[in-house]
């Protein structure tokens, strides 16, 4: 972790970004009207970077995720903004092409494991076909691989396993193929949605340090979009807070989770649960976030903010850095000091 | 599931044997269904006054044995109905599947002409492809299965569209997968047991649209022994010779009902929720 915060506060040279993301807007189509989930969303990826993005539900988490890796239905989204994977606009890649970057380039393991692998075939065609696909691997090639992945992600007996049915593993073990599978193909980056938040809590902590495992062996880029801080700060390099479809504060998890700056990380960080703190009441953040299809003027986080001006009902405050030594960036016209000076 | 599993079983039973009956028929049958004996014209079945059971059924107005025409008729009967009912699956799946996945054009243009044809009477193109091609068992197989794509096209529309959206297939999309495959290993299969039931109903009614056809005289021309053919000749002897009709007609009724029986208990062993 502090390697890479060390290469946060040096800078990263153009050619460490694995991916960059600039003004990435994705807005819905509803028979209602428009509905902008995600507004314009800047940041870059460097390799063997784990960034995790957090923000309540709606916020345009996983609609940024499912963007970049083209699984939005195209006749109700519109995506805009630029995408480059190793340099590489994605974003206007043809479905075609698109298919030689999924899987290979870039996997996606989900929040939903009951559900997402094919109840109809087998543990071992499901996570031998992506290999066969994108590595051109024959039969025995794939076997093998598909044991070694299986023992990887720490399931036992991954012969008997393949042979077997999605419905025969547990919510855990299903995550687990789900990663082997996301896993298979080497890919530069692995987008993680919400992988645990519909698994048991102690499995949850398995499984982030499966992934905490992997990600330090192959040294891949990881987004895990998650609403749990606990995994952020376990897990993760960098953070993104992401509200309303902007970001609203960035930087390394150190920084951002000691001393959140914009006010809206603070409530989140505020309604976690301290075992400390018996008897008293939890801290919440009043209000909901906003439906997408209703307009907000100005900072759409003010009606629900504690520090609101006239100024934040007007306008929308830029995400800028406010540090020099560091990359860290909040969009807020009245940020909190930095932890230090509190 | 009792009821279903009796409905099955109840089906299973009658629809085999008639299958049976239908494919042994040169053994079952007691007389040759074009064998023409005028002297013997127009005997009653046997237990009517004059009937006897070397005719059990009767005879028609050329002194064929009815039971056994309906014997040989039942082969024809039953081969188009599965012929067509297979053609119109593969037809309106492969368009259905296509229009719920890939959708935009493709599926407007799939979408659109189903409802265009569903908008125009199947008679009206079976005389017409009749009176273009002539009348013969193939060409009723392939009118019939082109009037009957479209159930199969919306039904499978609809639920390509929701499995699209599963995780599992989103998923599938996710590591790589293309189009085709996706369709072929993720959906297909899915579909298989909607498809299985609503393939059975629709013998059922291919069988009672091919009886249909024929009796207007587009299906498979005399004196072919059709069930469809013998309900025709039989029309002129109604208030003679009821029983030609008759026979015919209760042939019909009791193959498309234990169909229907059975496609039912089908449906109802395969969903989910009973």
């Amino acid at each position: 972790m502090t390697s890479a915060r060390a290469n946060i506060a040096e800078g990263q040279p153009a050619d460490d970004r694995l991916l960059s993301v600039r003004d990435l807007k994705v807005t819905f189509l509803s028979r209602h009207g428009t509905a902008p989930a995600v507004k314009g969303v800047d940041f870059d990826l460097a390799r063997g970077t784990v960034l995790a993005v957090v923000g309540e539900s709606g916020c345009g988490k996983s609609a940024t995720a499912m963007s970049l890796m083209h699984l939005l239905p195209r006749r109700s989204a519109r995506i805009e903004g630029r995408m480059l994977l190793r340099g590489r606009d994605i974003g206007a890649l043809p479905e075609r092409e698109m298919n030689d970057v999924r899987g290979k380039q870039m996997a996606m393991i989900f929040q939903e494991p009951m559900t997402s692998l094919n109840p109809l075939l087998t543990i071992g065609y499901q996570l031998r076909e992506p290999m066969r696909y994108h590595l051109g691997l024959g039969r025995e090639a794939t076997q093998r691989r598909a044991i070694e992945l299986l023992e990887m992600v720490g399931i036992p007996a991954a012969e008997q396993i393949m042979r077997g049915y999605p419905h025969q593993l547990s919510g855990g073990m299903r995550q687990r193929v789900m990663i082997a599978i996301a896993l298979s193909c080497d890919p530069d980056l692995l987008i993680a949605d919400e992988p645990t938040t519909a698994l048991d809590v102690t499995i949850q902590s398995q499984i982030i340090e499966l992934l905490r495992q992997i990600q330090r062996r192959t040294g891949m880029s990881v987004i895990i979009i998650t609403h749990d801080l606990g995994v952020v700060s376990e897990f993760a390099d960098e953070v993104i807070v992401m509200y309303a479809g902007r970001i609203v504060e960035s930087g390394s998890v150190d920084e951002v989770l000691e001393g959140p700056r914009h006010p809206y990380t603070r409530g989140l960080l505020a309604s976690i649960p301290d075992i400390d703190d018996e008897g008293e009441r939890l801290q919440t953040i009043p209000g909901n976030v906003p439906n997408p299809l209703s307009r907000i003027s100005g900072c759409s986080f003010h009606p629900r903010c504690v520090r609101k001006t006239e100024q934040c009902e007007q306008a929308v405050p830029d995400l800028t850095a406010i540090d020099a030594t560091s990359l860290r960036q909040v969009a807020c016209f009245h940020p909190y000091l930095p932890a230090r000076e509190l | 599931m009792t009821a279903a599993k009796a409905k099955i079983v109840i089906g299973c039973t009658i629809i085999l044997a008639i299958v049976l009956t239908a494919i042994f028929a040169p053994l079952v049958a007691p007389h040759d269904p074009y064998q023409q004996q005028v002297i013997l014209r127009l005997k009653p079945p046997f237990w009517m006054t004059g009937g006897s059971l070397r005719f059990p059924l009767g005879t028609d107005s050329y002194g064929r044995d009815i039971l056994s025409r309906l014997i040989f008729g039942s082969r024809l009967s039953i081969l188009v109905g599965v012929a067509s009912v297979v053609l119109s699956m593969l037809i309106g799946t492969t368009a259905g599947v296509l229009a719920g996945y890939v959708g935009g054009k493709t599926e407007e243009v799939i979408m659109r002409t189903v409802d265009a044809q569903t908008a125009f009477p199947d008679v009206l193109l079976a005389i017409l492809f009749v009176a273009a091609l002539g009348g013969s068992f193939l060409n009723l197989i392939v009118v019939l299965g082109i009037s009957g794509w479209m159930v199969y096209a919306r039904i499978m529309f609809g639920l390509t569209r929701s499995l699209r959206e599963r995780p599992f297939v989103e998923a599938a999309v996710s590591f790589g997968g293309r189009s085709g495959y996706i369709m072929l290993r993720h959906i297909l299969p899915q579909l298989v047991p909607v498809l299985t039931v609503v393939a059975t109903l629709q013998v059922g009614q291919m069988i009672l649209q091919e009886a249909a056809l024929s009796f207007l005289g587009l299906g498979v021309p005399p004196p072919a022994a059709t069930w469809g053919n013998i309900l025709a000749e039989g029309r002129d002897r109604l208030f003679l010779a009821p029983w030609i009709a008759n026979s015919a007609g209760i042939a019909i009724v009791v193959l498309v009902l234990t169909i229907n029986i059975f496609g039912n208990g089908l449906r109802e062993w395969l969903d989910p929720k009973s």
